[in-house]
């Protein structure tokens, strides 16, 4: 019997409590909690990772760390914070809202959503177990370029699997959202209708889908290269070590928009409802959306100009990757547009909206600067990769992350969040990362690789200034957790709409919204 | 232009932060010594500009509407949510100044790829964890190894002014001259960067892939290794010196005279003590990196020397294994990268160092036994 | 297919009619479907192509679980319930997945059963006779459900 008719009769029966209620739960609001837990731990796991990394970066010279234990650093940082921070972060989102704002009663194949859940603290167990392992955890890069990766110890082979379980339980997510998101609208809501985060998480779903496979072939191979004796990866036995460096790059270009996509439907979901104005350039937005994701497709090899490849395939690779400013930008200009003449108010949601369509085109611009093939040959594996991703990525995704949790707390716990911790929040995340990273732009054109443990003395002053923004950012999170503490704990109660300019149906329940919601669908008009 | 809006976004916190003086500060990439390099900064500068203009448009139009309308302001909401044609606009603009970046960039792209006719060319491979180089042209091949003292970068002694940065043997070239380089490695990626001099490629295991420069400038280039290669990926840099014609000459002459008196040594018996002096200073090179300098290695990582069975073993395997390594790990093979005389003076160094009393001793005749039909290829780099 | 909650009298019968909400067309699907099954095969092709071929089982695993999440989906096509109350006969037709049944009550002797774990919520509605219960109003609301409760308790009171 399908799991929807599992679910189905599990309809209307208690839930043992306790444990086994998370453990067997399979409602969509339970699990997209438990989400959203798990990548908040992991947010800090991996952050005071970070913290170590730029402890050991304040001054030239080997303070804290050795080379090999900095190297499982910035792999393990790298490796939580894509697979264990931001996507499943993303994951939750998509299991609150996604059938609040569809009007489903919940996703569609529930069962499989408490397992695609489940097993993502396993890989994370696998992950950090391996610390403790002889040879200590993986250190390869969280990009895993044989040879390298080939000489490691076993705590390699414990990476890889993690990797597939994470990549198994994407899949199980990603069908979920991509068959609710299609098969359990509500009457009347057409898919041109559907609020954009929706329509994000449909198009990451998608390419979720479709390029998973790849990433769990290459990890194989690796697999079978280290232990099974083939030779994909290994110059010696006929294979080709940058072959591994285009397969990888074909999943992980896409899965760089995976991290990206959900982070627009969030801030497009915001930015309107403090502004008091519909989104500007809906139909644009999802055009926008979808011409970014085909894209992804074409553009993989950008992250290997210096791999040396013919001068024909740079330059289709360099403008493949400039067109995608194209719809990047219509998306930026759409968010402005939608901000004139409305009638803006400045709660946290929104400043972090705000906050992420400046910083975020910051990193765009780095991106365009990355683009140009022969300015990336001499950025390329730099510190200025570094400040472009984190931008797009702390900045860009984290940021968006932050504006969701504050929005939609009010709907999910019934109370409304502590606004001047808020706002402290803000504040001091927006200056800690702008003085994190910004200065590490000019670290990268002065010079500086990445992933290195110690440096030349000409790049002390900016490190120190990184290192001090790094905990400053680091710390300031801890307000965060106690916001979020304090507002499932109490507060003012928060009403159904709980914002002004807040349209559709999540908002016509009540706050909190219900155990069980929508279990007849309502009809749009 | 750019650097002058880069610092004084940054003076506040420059000021607020550091101690020392703003001169030490670099906004942009390093001073050009090749034409490439120089292509590379114009164009740098130019896609700065053009983005600080779209940066000072869009939001120029953002931070107008956030101060005016706002609804503390009394500011009522309009209720406009498309206009096609706006839209139409703001997606042909940016398209068309993409254009007019392309152009540029697909010259230079053009220009960098373009490895022909080269006055000389350099072979350089990648090893775990240093460089070596082999000057096609002139025979001459070597290693170039950190020089930076161990003190300095636990901190037991104070850093010097090319800390992390300098060599023992350093890349010589003359100015002026198209060099080709053909990069390779020799165990996993590496990547070769200077940046001064524009030039940048993986070191690719089993591929040779080719790059080129021409320096314009006498003096020294400093750069280091860009792709993530292991433990010491930090510790292997790369100095390039650019020379005059002349001097060229003259260091070409005295390497060769140094590749004489090695291949003399291959030749020669020597006394315990030489080869413990010399080992000793080649396993500070080749070995410590991995298995420390006290011979302890790292758990789990890489063995211990000390006391292992290898060590204090038959003398056989263990020249067998510094000559040809262990596949499948990180101890590379040695015998294409040392030479008779300095396995010989390693392996009698190990065999005798910390608690390793074995007494015995390798001579290279014993070595160029060992190495066997292939010897002759093998034997020293220089015969390459 | 939107979901249909009909409730009415047609000469002289009351009848119930409900579907589970599906909003996927079939053109809809295919697209979905086959493209995603034509870019996974066409990377995976391609990369075996190359000689690096073990992306290929992968990408079969996934497109078969994605064929069978649309199938679960297409098993709900046809699920309905319907309740029909004429003279002494109740007429019972539910369909879920492959199962499904029709029974007839006599109304004399069906009795209507809703229980709530907590007032108004949880609740469960069903039809007894003859010891044997049939769940229905599945696709209700708690608050629908209850109301279809008080619906039936008239009708067959009658």
């Amino acid at each position: 019997m399908s799991d929807a008719a599992h679910a189905h009769d599990d309809h209307g029966h208690g839930h043992p409590s306790g444990i086994m209620r998370w453990l067997t739960t399979t409602n969509h609001k339970d699990i997209g909690s438990l989400y959203l837990w798990f990548a908040l731990i992991m947010l800090f796991v991996a952050g005071t990772m970070a913290l170590l990394i730029r402890a050991e970066l304040f001054q030239p010279g080997l303070q804290l760390t050795n080379p090999d234990f900095f190297n499982q650093l910035t792999t393990m940082h790298g490796l939580l914070m894509i697979f264990g921070v931001i996507m499943p972060a993303f994951s939750g989102f998509a299991n609150w809202q996604v059938p609040l704002m569809l009007g489903a009663p919940d996703m569609a194949f529930p069962r499989m959503n408490n397992w695609a859940f489940w097993i993502l603290p396993v890989a994370g167990l696998l992950l950090m177990v391996s610390f403790w392992l002889p040879g200590g955890a993986v250190a390869g890069g969280w990009t895993m370029y044989p040879p390298l990766f080939i000489q490691g110890g076993i705590s390699y082979d414990l990476t890889i699997l993690a990797v597939h379980i994470m990549g198994l339980s994407s899949i199980m997510g990603s069908i979920n959202i991509i068959t609710t998101i299609l098969n359990m609208r509500a009457p009347g809501l057409t898919l041109m209708k559907m609020p954009l985060f929706c329509w994000t998480w449909l198009i990451t779903a998608y390419l979720l889908i479709a390029t998973m496979p790849v990433l769990a072939g290459a990890v194989t191979m690796l697999l079978t290269d280290r232990n099974f004796g083939t030779h994909f990866f290994n110059a010696a036995g006929g294979g080709d070590p940058v072959m591994f460096q285009h397969i990888f790059w074909f999943f992980a270009h896409p899965e760089v928009y995976i991290l990206i996509l959900p982070a627009f439907g969030i801030v497009s979901q915001v930015i309107p409802t403090f502004a008091r104005k519909p989104l500007f350039g809906y139909a644009s937005m999802v055009y926008a959306t979808a011409s970014i994701a085909i894209l992804s497709f074409i553009v993989w090899a950008h992250h290997m100009f210096t791999v040396g490849m013919p001068a024909a395939a740079q330059l289709f690779f360099m403008f493949s990757t400039m067109l995608i400013a194209v719809p990047t930008g219509v998306k930026v200009f759409n968010w402005v547009a939608t901000m004139w003449k409305g009638s803006m108010s400045f709660e946290t949601p929104m400043l972090f909206a705000i906050a992420f369509v400046c910083l975020f085109t910051i990193g765009g611009f780095s991106g365009l600067v990355l683009a140009i093939a022969p300015v990336d040959i001499q950025l390329h594996d730099t510190y200025y990769v570094v400040a472009h991703f984190h931008y797009v990525l702390v900045s860009g995704a984290l940021f968006s992350i932050f504006a969701g949790i504050y929005y939609w707390l009010p709907k999910w716990t019934g109370h409304m969040y502590n606004e001047t911790l808020g706002k402290w929040h803000f504040w001091l995340s927006v200056i800690g990362m702008n003085i994190v990273f910004f200065p590490m732009h000019f670290l990268g054109l002065a010079g500086m690789p990445r992933r290195i443990p110690d440096y030349a003395l000409q790049f002390t002053e900016f490190n120190q200034i990184a290192t001090v923004g790094a905990f400053i950012f680091g710390f300031s999170q801890l307000i965060f957790l106690v916001v979020v503490l304090k507002t499932i704990k109490g507060g003012a109660k928060a009403t159904d709409r709980v914002w002004e300019g807040a349209e559709g149906l999540e908002w016509t329940l009540p706050s909190p919204a219900p155990y069980h919601t929508f279990e007849t669908a309502p009809v749009v008009k | 232009m750019i650097g002058k809006w880069q610092r004084v976004g940054l003076m506040g916190t420059a000021l607020a932060f550091s101690q020392s003086t703003l001169a030490e500060y670099a906004y942009n990439l390093q001073t050009p010594a090749s034409q490439v390099a120089q292509n590379v900064f114009d164009l740098h500068n130019l896609i700065m500009l053009v983005c600080l203009g779209i940066f000072v448009v869009v939001f120029g139009a953002m931070f107008y509407s956030l101060l005016k309308h706002r609804k503390s302001a009394g500011h009522k909401a309009a209720h406009f949510h498309e206009n096609t044609t706006v839209e139409v606009i703001w997606t042909v603009i940016p398209f068309v100044i993409l254009m007019g970046m392309a152009y540029p960039a697909a010259k230079v792209v053009i220009d960098m790829k373009d490895t022909t006719n080269p006055d000389m060319t350099i072979k350089i491979t990648g090893y775990q964890w240093k460089w070596g180089y082999d000057y096609l042209n002139d025979d001459i091949s070597f290693y170039s190894n950190l020089a930076t003292p161990r003190e300095q970068i636990v901190g037991s002694a104070a850093k010097g002014e090319h800390y992390l940065l300098e060599v023992d043997e350093p890349m010589v070239v003359p100015v002026g001259k198209r060099v080709r380089l053909l990069i390779t490695a020799n165990d996993v990626l590496h990547a070769w960067w200077v940046p001064a001099l524009g030039a940048k490629q993986d070191a690719i295991p089993g591929f040779i892939r080719d790059s080129w420069f021409k320096a314009d400038k006498i003096g020294t280039y400093r750069g280091q290794c860009v792709e993530l290669c292991g433990k010491d990926h930090g510790f292997m840099p790369i100095v390039v010196e650019v020379v005059s014609e002349a001097d060229y000459a003259a260091w070409v002459a005295k390497k060769k005279g140094a590749a004489q008196t090695a291949a003399a040594d291959n030749a020669k018996s020597f006394e315990i003590a030489e080869l413990m002096g010399r080992g000793e200073k080649v396993y500070e090179a080749s070995c410590a990196a991995c298995h420390q300098a006290n011979g302890m290695g790292m758990p789990g990582v890489f063995p211990a020397i000390n006391g292992s069975r290898v060590a204090t073993g038959p003398i056989a395997d263990h020249v067998a294994v510094v000559l040809n390594g262990r596949p499948g790990t990180a101890m590379a093979a040695f015998a294409g990268q040392l030479s008779d005389a300095d396995i010989a003076a390693v392996v009698t160094y190990q065999r005798n160092a910390w608690d390793n009393k074995t007494g015995d001793l390798a001579q290279p005749a014993a070595i160029a036994a060992a190495r066997g039909g292939a010897a002759s290829e093998a034997a020293a780099p220089a015969a390459q | 297919m939107k979901t249909e909650v009909c409730v009415g009298e047609s000469a002289g019968a009351f009848v119930f009619q409900s579907r589970p909400n599906l909003s996927l067309t079939r053109p809809q699907e295919r697209l979905v479907f086959w493209s995603l099954a034509a870019l996974c095969f066409a990377a995976a092709s391609g990369f075996a192509w190359l000689g690096y071929w073990l992306i290929l089982p992968f990408a079969g695993l996934e497109i078969g679980v994605l064929a069978w999440a649309f199938k679960a989906l297409r098993s709900r096509e046809g699920d309905y319930e319907y309740i029909m109350i004429e003279g002494d006969v109740v007429v019972l037709e539910w369909h879920c997945g492959n199962h499904g049944e029709r029974r007839e009550l006599n109304r004399q002797w069906a009795r209507v059963e809703c229980s709530c774990r907590t007032p108004g919520r949880n609740c469960r509605l069903s039809l007894n006779s003859h010891g044997r219960a049939t769940e229905v109003g599945q696709y209700l609301s708690d608050e629908a459900r209850l109301q279809l409760a008080a619906m039936l308790r008239s009708r067959l009171q009658e």
